[in-house]
């Protein structure tokens, strides 16, 4: 098998932060750790070259970025990508996963990233390409190139299949169909007798877990809080001109309403594509309460904020409502907002 | 709505299904009218809709203010 | 209350002149067949096919599956409430053709939803197991309604059910597809079965045995021919949580009422083989006992769904269960009151599984409508999202053109798994599931 293996400008030993715009290159053969890496592969792979770029290249520009990736890495030949190990580098990290996701969805081509587990970069790559464990720091180097080299036969050995290396591989918070050799409800009949006679048992489907956070009150002070409206109900205006999705939304919008004392029908709309929407888009403030908010604001210890915030929640995947919760965070923090009543279908 | 707390930002979610929003470990829920519309009323007429939306905002706001150690879910009918 | 299944194994159906069971080989009187099916008046026309396993073929636009049975006691009535006046089945003696299956296709009409009608399946190997059809013999009644109804130009009333006249031809081609049923089955009379199994559920307890209850949720399928929607409290015995006999299910009491997502659509053909229930029987007396089942729907509200899984829980403690098993029927909201039902079970001290289907757009979606933390045990049936690819076939059957994919119904094309005929039956009636990576 003809692996290529992505290295940054450090570990390929171009320099150190000075060269992070190094621009992609393609070497013959291994470099760096890929050295031993190769020798640990014993035959059943080959490092046939190294594609390395500097940290820095693919936030300058990152769709010319991903075509000459594209095109050293079709020249190159190779079979298989391996990049890494990245440890705690967030943007070697980062780059590794721009590079696999290009092999995997642009050649078709397997690819896999070394990196430990709290690199940021994991939390937006792990679904697509699996990712390997690595420590922290590059002192656990040894062992992540021995790992590496595992995972890499025990992939090779199950004719592409990632099972047999999954101890060695970070949860990619993914599910995947499969067949099972028995049917559903002999499943749930074994399951069942398994829970009521007190013997170990797991679900086939665990439920999610979400982070507890503790909440803060909003302090009674002299001064009127500020407070927005924020709704998951996909409020546009009227013919969605930024084009909000009605479902697995991945952005956010906000609107001013600081000249208006409701929500109008005729100005906005409501997409929310896992509802009827008929009886908030005939009354939008039953979805955002702008009418209500008015009403109560001169006399009920707030201030309302100038503008409404809104995305889609249907079908929305964790990351990227986390994402999108972050960033509307930070923006009310920058903008003083101190409460916030927000609405979900 | 946890990036929200997270930020020490107190915010509270009217919905329809606490339920779920309890499962997530969203701290202030707020029990509201249905699925298509959190904080609307359309089979009642638009003068008891309004005082309807006025009572969920109200009891919203106020649940701002209370302290809640997790989720917590808040309906018209209870008394604090 | 005892039921006995005669077995009739066929493995081939050929069209010819006249009815009869060779071995395994079915012959059916095509034009008898035809000529009864068209004394309905819905149809201009209908024609008669056979689908084998391992045909370069497609079927398309498919509204329901029906096994071809036949009940063999003198005055006893076949679908009743359908076909005939009601009468509490499951029990005496009834034909089963097993291996083979009715299916009837038509292509949608005018003031029809299209939002779920999709429904199809190959008979080559494709499809993995995927579809429990792709392995039976298949009579397909394909069937062109009249003219008045195929050129309507009104728009549909409901999205979710359509005109009136939507919804009548839609009942006619499934009674089509029982008539047929009953006509094949009655090829087997006479004839000595393959196999015969009782289903009897136990006159006395035992009590060294673990008791099992199984809390069964409907979407919109009928009972003995009343419809029995999912939600709403307009009257009815089954919009209430009822407990009823397996027996009647397993004998032709409820029949597919609705086109539901193809993957989990109600069919007759899995009510008559459900693997709940078949397999709770397999097992009394072995390493279970079976109590019998709830029949429940759900609540369209907070309030009606407070009740209704209420009942639904106090009627399968009055079996003093040790377990009970509940599925979720698919669509959305019931998904709140399956995991009700579970949490109300669970906090009186009833251990609970559920079977669900996962309804994950992509992998890294956790693919739940609803839970409750309660819900610790459950069994994937499969994620409906999930796109696989279909190969070209040679014929497609059915019709010209695929719902909601411009690509060939020949194939190839793409399509997740929620368009295939049963492929995540919410009874774990296939073999399909997820996992975690």
């Amino acid at each position: 098998m003809k692996v290529v293996h992505y290295l940054n400008q450090f570990f390929a030993g171009i320099g150190g932060e000075e060269a992070a715009d190094h621009p992609p290159e393609y070497r013959e053969g291994p470099l760096g750790p890929g050295v031993r890496l190769d020798e640990l592969f014993g035959g059943s792979a080959q490092v046939v070259g190294t594609l390395l770029a500097g940290d820095n290249y693919f936030s300058m520009n990152h769709a010319a970025a991903m075509e000459v990736i594209e095109g050293l890495l079709r020249a190159s030949g190779g079979e298989f990508l391996i990049a890494g190990p990245a440890f705690n580098a967030g943007r070697y990290g980062l780059a590794c996963g721009e590079v696999c996701s290009l092999a995997v969805d642009r050649l078709g081509m397997p690819a896999f990233i070394a990196m430990s587990e709290n690199n940021p970069a994991v939390e937006l790559h792990r679904a697509k390409v699996p990712i390997l464990r690595t420590s922290e720091s590059t002192s656990g180097m040894g062992q992540a190139l021995e790992d590496m080299a595992a995972g890499t036969r025990a992939y090779l050995g199950s004719d592409g299949d990632w099972s047999d290396a999954s101890p060695l591989l970070i949860s990619r918070g993914i599910r995947l169909n499969e067949v099972s050799p028995s049917r559903g409800s002999t499943r749930a009949i074994d399951l069942l007798l398994s829970k009521i006679e007190g013997r170990p048992y797991s679900t086939e489907w665990p439920l999610p877990e979400y982070d507890i956070v503790q909440p803060s009150d909003l302090e009674v002070t002299n001064s009127q809080p500020l407070l927005a409206l924020v709704t998951e109900g996909g409020l546009v205006p009227t013919g969605n001109p930024e084009r909000l999705n009605s479902g697995r939304a991945d952005r956010w919008f906000r609107y001013p309403v600081q000249s208006m004392d409701r929500l109008l029908s005729e100005e906005f709309d409501i997409i929310h594509g896992g509802i009827d929407t008929t009886p908030s888009n005939e009354n939008p403030n039953r979805m955002v309460p702008l009418d209500t908010a008015r009403e109560l604001e001169p006399n009920g210890g707030f201030s309302l904020h100038e503008h409404v915030y809104s995305t889609t929640g249907n079908q929305g995947s964790m990351p990227a409502m986390r994402k999108i919760g972050d960033e509307i965070a930070a923006e009310l923090h920058n903008e003083g907002v101190h409460a916030v009543i927000a609405t979900s279908t | 709505m946890n990036q929200f707390d997270k930020a020490g930002i107190p915010s509270v979610l009217v919905t329809a299904i606490p339920s779920l929003a309890e499962s997530l470990g969203v701290n202030r829920i707020v029990e509201g009218g249905a699925v298509t519309h959190p904080m609307g009323a359309p089979d009642v007429p638009s003068i008891e809709e309004q005082a309807y939306r006025a009572q969920l905002f109200e009891l919203a706001l106020s649940t701002l203010k209370t302290s809640v150690s997790g989720p917590t879910v808040f309906t018209l009918d209870q008394t604090a | 209350m005892a039921l006995q299944l005669e077995y009739f194994d066929v493995t081939d159906i050929v069209l010819g002149d006249r009815t009869v069971l060779e071995g395994g080989t079915l012959v059916v009187d095509q034009d008898r067949l035809r000529a009864h099916l068209m004394e309905d008046d819905h149809f201009e026309d209908v024609s008669l096919h056979v689908a084998h396993p391992g045909d370069s073929l497609r079927v398309i636009n498919a509204v329901d599956a029906v096994e071809p049975r036949c009940r063999l006691g003198n005055g006893d009535h076949d679908f009743p409430g359908f076909l005939s006046a009601p009468q509490t089945v499951g029990d005496g003696r009834t034909a089963v053709l097993r291996g083979a299956a009715v299916v009837e296709v038509s292509e949608p009409v005018p003031g029809e939803s299209t939002y779920w009608r999709e429904a199809f399946f190959d008979m080559t190997d494709s499809c993995n197991g995927f579809s429990p059809f792709s392995d039976l013999a298949n009579l397909v009644i394909e069937v062109t309604p009249v003219k008045s109804i195929r050129e309507d130009e009104r728009p549909p009333l409901n999205v979710f059910e359509g005109t009136p006249e939507a919804v009548s031809l839609n009942r006619a081609i499934r009674m089509a597809g029982l008539k047929a049923s009953v006509f094949m089955a009655s090829a087997a009379e006479g004839s000595e079965p393959n196999e015969v199994a009782t289903f009897d559920l136990p006159s006395r307890r035992n009590t060294d045995l673990p008791g099992i209850v199984y809390l069964y949720q409907l979407a919109i399928p009928y009972l003995y021919g009343e419809i029995v929607p999912g939600g709403g409290a307009i009257g009815g015995p089954a919009h209430l949580p009822t407990l009823i006999h397996p027996n009647e299910i397993l004998d032709g009491a409820l029949v597919c009422g609705w086109n539901a997502i193809a993957c989990m659509r109600e069919l007759t053909y899995v009510a008559q083989n459900h693997p709940i229930i078949s397999d709770l029987y397999e097992r009394s007396g072995k390493d279970l006992e079976f109590l019998g089942v709830v029949l429940f729907a759900n609540g369209d509200t907070r309030e009606s769904k407070d009740r209704l899984t209420g009942h639904a829980t106090t009627l399968a403690r009055l079996l003093n269960p040790d377990g009970a098993v509940i599925n979720y029927a698919g669509g959305g909201h019931p998904c709140v009151d399956t995991m009700m039902i579970c949490q109300k079970l669970e906090e009186s001290g009833i251990p609970t599984t559920v079977l669900s289907m996962e309804m994950a757009p992509n992998p890294s979606d956790s693919g739940f409508v609803h839970f409750v933390r309660e819900a610790d045990a459950i069994v994937s049936t499969g994620n409906y999202e999930e796109s696989y690819d279909f190969p070209e076939v040679k014929s497609v059957l059915g019709g010209t053109a695929l719902l909601n994919s411009d690509s060939s119904p020949n194939g190839p094309f793409s399509y997740p798994l929620s368009g295939l005929l049963g492929s995540t039956n919410q009874f774990g009636f296939t073999n399909m599931t997820a996992r975690s990576h």
